[in-house]
């Protein structure tokens, strides 16, 4: 049995259904560091376990199903997501060479906005206490409009 | 907000090396959590007037840089429930 390939949101919470781990939150406060694992991981208990005392958010990148409509960043009039759009937008490159990144191929970051995206995907922590202004900006899903056609 | 691109690594790790690395991402996020309760001058100000409002207002929130689950029909957007549970069989056609 096989599942059609699915767009995969590169930054879901551990407990997203299929989430897995491809990438560790490194760095400093000021500064953090993306280190990308060469193959992805199922989200286990002992991988949660891993990330206590904080939560695997902090700690983890995990990607799992894009959840379309049912995500406060999809734009229906676009099909595209706007927190892409806004960290390719506000963030800054971070790198020159694209890191090598085991769920590339399947992200929505990366299929919508390309290497843009890869450039500045190694500073994003999914959840972050030190989050500077540009982030949490970046962060906060666009009001939904007074009116849908 | 410039920055040097040279300066960042994007790094590989092994499933062996996730352990290890792990512990780092920890050690950080404890660090990002103290710098987050630490106020600033203003801040502080704000908590010496004992208003309790004031206190209240700056408890800060991580932001969440991720997918974000509409739980809760939009109005605005007309956006339809989602059931997630229990149908009554009288629904059932």
């Amino acid at each position: 049995m096989s599942n059609p390939k699915q767009t995969l949101c590169p930054s879901v919470p551990h407990d997203w259904v299929g989430a897995q781990v491809f990438a560790v939150v490194g760095g400093t406060v000021e500064e953090p560091e993306v280190s990308y694992l060469d193959e992805p991981l199922t989200v286990t208990q002992e991988i949660v376990d891993m990330a206590a005392p904080v939560a695997p958010d902090e700690v983890f990148r995990m990607a799992g199903a894009c959840a379309t409509t049912g995500c406060g960043h999809y734009a229906h009039e676009t099909d595209r997501c706007t927190l892409a759009q806004r960290t390719v937008s506000m963030a800054p490159a971070v790198v020159h060479m694209l890191p090598r990144c085991a769920i590339r191929l399947d992200c929505r970051w990366w299929s919508e906005n390309g290497a843009e995206a890869c450039r500045r995907c190694p500073q994003v922590a999914t959840r972050d206490y030190a989050a500077d202004q540009v982030k949490r900006t970046m962060a906060e899903p666009p009001r939904p409009h007074s009116a849908h056609p | 907000m410039k920055k040097d691109i040279k300066q960042h690594k994007a790094g590989r790790i092994g499933a062996l090396d996730l352990a290890a690395a792990a512990r780092q991402g920890v050690e950080r996020a404890l660090a990002a959590r103290q710098a987050m309760t630490e106020l600033t001058p203003e801040e502080t100000m704000q908590v010496s007037g004992a208003a309790t409002a004031a206190a209240k207002a700056i408890i800060k929130e991580p932001p969440v840089i991720g997918l974000v689950a509409v739980k809760e029909p939009t109005i605005a957007g007309f956006r339809p429930p989602i059931v997630v549970g229990l149908v009554a069989t009288d629904q059932v056609k």
